[in-house]
């Protein structure tokens, strides 16, 4: 059995505590959906940060202001296309408080790292998000195939951590962990049953590719392709990445072949 | 005397930043591109990047210095507006569609991300801490702002202080927080700084208040948009407030506000009219006239020279202004 000794649950429950703490504004709290703190890239973030010399606070300090961004990303992508002709005031107020909550969290960045005085990580990451939003803008005007769009949404997923990586690696090392961030973002996708911009991204690529697939369909098959992909260049990555790597693939179901590789 | 006549002088510089803006919002894909710039061509007052000008004048006045300050100020005042596009559902700003309209609601969250990113990478040229802590501070009570706007919508139970803290958050901050980052690229003196930061918040409530004002005064053609349009959004705003004070009018009030989805213009059109034609609109203008003074006061904190001067006049024509 694989035991992540360098990440206990501990440190990342405590971890996570920090950053909801830090994310809480009452009216915010009570009038929008829970932001998705996804444990994968926080997880990869404590291994990354973990393993520089940097003191432990520095190290939350930047894993905490990094899932910030992911969350004001990731919440700004809920804000619908359209507004709709009839939104009910409880819609209009949730559409508002969407793009508010987005706006404060990735305000929480800038003021943790301003208060730490380090503008150069304020740059490099300002540089990142900047990049995210041109990746996005192309995938959502994307309407190649459902292969390239998933390619495009790997890169998207590992941007952040891409980027604060290059500070103390060579990324390159890093880069089938593209595939690790796709598939714990399909994985989200995969539960419940509610429409989300992905889906509905991809509904319209696949109608417009004729492809007689089901978006459910789709994503599975690309999940299991990501996986195949990720476990075949697992000896490429650095020994903790791929240690992280296989408990993601672990949860999925290629446990079975995993423990039999394991012996 | 319309107001880009009285800081005239800085034309040249300003037109720098101007270029500046475009420059720095120039992106790869050409829809994030064209989103981004399109609020740049609508124009605009630019009134930040002058107060970040003028306050500068009372330092070691260096325009590439200068000059990240204040691009980077009015970015971030430009991508909040993008966003508020969205929040507020609008078709129109500056006479111009808004991005959201134009394209669609995703887009202007890109485009408003996407400027706001270009911002802090640009202003991360100023290697100066104490400036990156107070605009952030900024930023995130300008968010708390806004967040408290839509709560308090069609709140009629609300004090003059609500509103108020409300402004400060919503209008004033960031423009005291040019005045005051200005200040500090330039390194003027502590006493200066603070004076400036003080008048760029005085200013800042008085200009707000007038805004609010305006939005039951002044035309259709002036404003863009019909009068009323704040208390018809549920923004209980100064003259509303004070409009209260008369029981009948509050009790009104507070049953039309029952049912905000019931709420039109039609609705709302003989409380817009009181509002008008009472004393509400005065007592407004009043306390803007109040921060107005208290604005004057801290210029006399200041050397005597022709940038002091502006600083007055600029606020003397926000106190006058029509539209």
């Amino acid at each position: 059995m694989i035991v992540l000794s360098y990440a206990s649950m501990e440190e990342l429950h405590t971890l996570r505590n920090k950053i909801e703490k830090r994310m809480q504004l009452a009216y915010l709290d009570e009038n929008t959906e829970e932001p998705f703190l996804d444990d994968n890239k926080l997880l990869a973030l404590q291994t990354l940060f973990g393993q520089t010399n940097l003191p432990d606070k520095q190290q939350t300090d930047y894993a905490v202001t990094i899932m910030l961004i992911q969350m004001a990303l990731d919440t700004h992508d809920k804000v619908i296309r359209i507004t709709k002709a009839d939104e009910t005031d409880e819609e209009r107020k949730n559409r508002q408080l969407t793009v508010l909550a987005g706006n404060y969290y990735s305000a929480l960045y800038y003021q943790i790292l301003a208060g730490l005085g380090e503008i150069d990580m304020v740059a490099l990451l300002a540089t990142s998000i900047k990049e995210i939003n041109e990746q996005k803008m192309s995938l959502y005007y994307d309407t190649t195939t459902a292969g390239a769009f998933f390619t495009k949404l790997g890169r998207l997923e590992g941007s952040l951590f891409r980027t604060a990586a290059s500070r103390y690696t060579d990324t390159a090392r890093l880069e089938s962990l593209d595939d690790y961030f796709l598939i714990s973002k399909l994985k989200r996708e995969t539960k419940g049953n509610k429409q989300t911009p992905l889906s509905l991204k991809l509904a319209a690529i696949l109608e417009n590719q004729e492809s007689g697939m089901t978006v459910t369909e789709a994503i599975h098959e690309e999940m299991e392709a990501a996986k195949v992909r990720l476990l075949a260049k697992l000896d490429l990555l650095p020994p903790a990445y791929a240690l992280l790597s296989r408990k993601l693939l672990l949860q999925g179901n290629r446990q079975k072949e995993l423990y039999l590789e394991e012996g | 005397m319309k107001l880009p006549m009285i800081y005239s002088y800085l034309k040249k510089d300003l037109d720098k930043i101007e270029d500046a803006m475009t420059n720095t919002i120039r992106a790869e894909h050409p829809v994030l591109e064209d989103a981004s710039v399109q609020l740049l061509r609508a124009g605009g007052k630019r009134i930040r990047p002058v107060f970040v000008l003028l306050s500068g004048k009372f330092g070691t006045y260096e325009l590439p210095r200068i000059q990240t300050v204040a691009v980077a100020l009015e970015l971030i005042h430009m991508a909040s507006l993008v966003h508020d596009d969205v929040i507020d559902d609008a078709e129109l700003r500056r006479g111009k569609p808004t991005v959201k309209a134009k394209w669609d609601n995703k887009v202007a969250m890109y485009a408003g991300d996407y400027i706001f990113a270009r911002s802090l990478e640009y202003l991360s040229k100023l290697e100066e801490p104490r400036a990156h802590q107070i605009l952030a501070h900024t930023i995130v009570e300008l968010c708390i702002g806004e967040v408290e706007q839509i709560r308090d919508k069609y709140r009629i139970e609300q004090h003059l202080k609500d509103y108020l803290r409300r402004i400060r958050r919503k209008t004033a901050i960031l423009i005291a927080a040019s005045a005051r980052l200005g200040a500090i690229a330039s390194g003027a003196p502590l006493g200066y700084e603070s004076a400036l930061y003080r008048y760029g918040y005085y200013v800042g409530m008085s200009y707000q208040i007038i805004d609010d004002v305006l939005d039951f005064t002044a035309s259709e053609t002036d404003l863009g948009k019909p009068a009323g349009g704040d208390l018809l959004q549920g923004n209980m705003t100064l003259p509303a407030l004070l409009a209260c004070e008369d029981r009948f009018f509050k009790e009104r009030l507070t049953q039309v506000f029952r049912d905000p989805e019931a709420i039109d213009r039609e609705t709302l059109e003989p409380f817009i009219q009181h509002i008008k034609t009472s004393d509400a609109i005065e007592r407004s203008l009043a306390i803007s006239d109040r921060y107005l003074e208290k604005a004057y006061r801290e210029l006399d904190k200041l050397p005597p020279t022709r940038d002091r001067n502006t600083l007055k006049q600029i606020a003397r024509h926000i106190g006058k202004r029509s539209s």
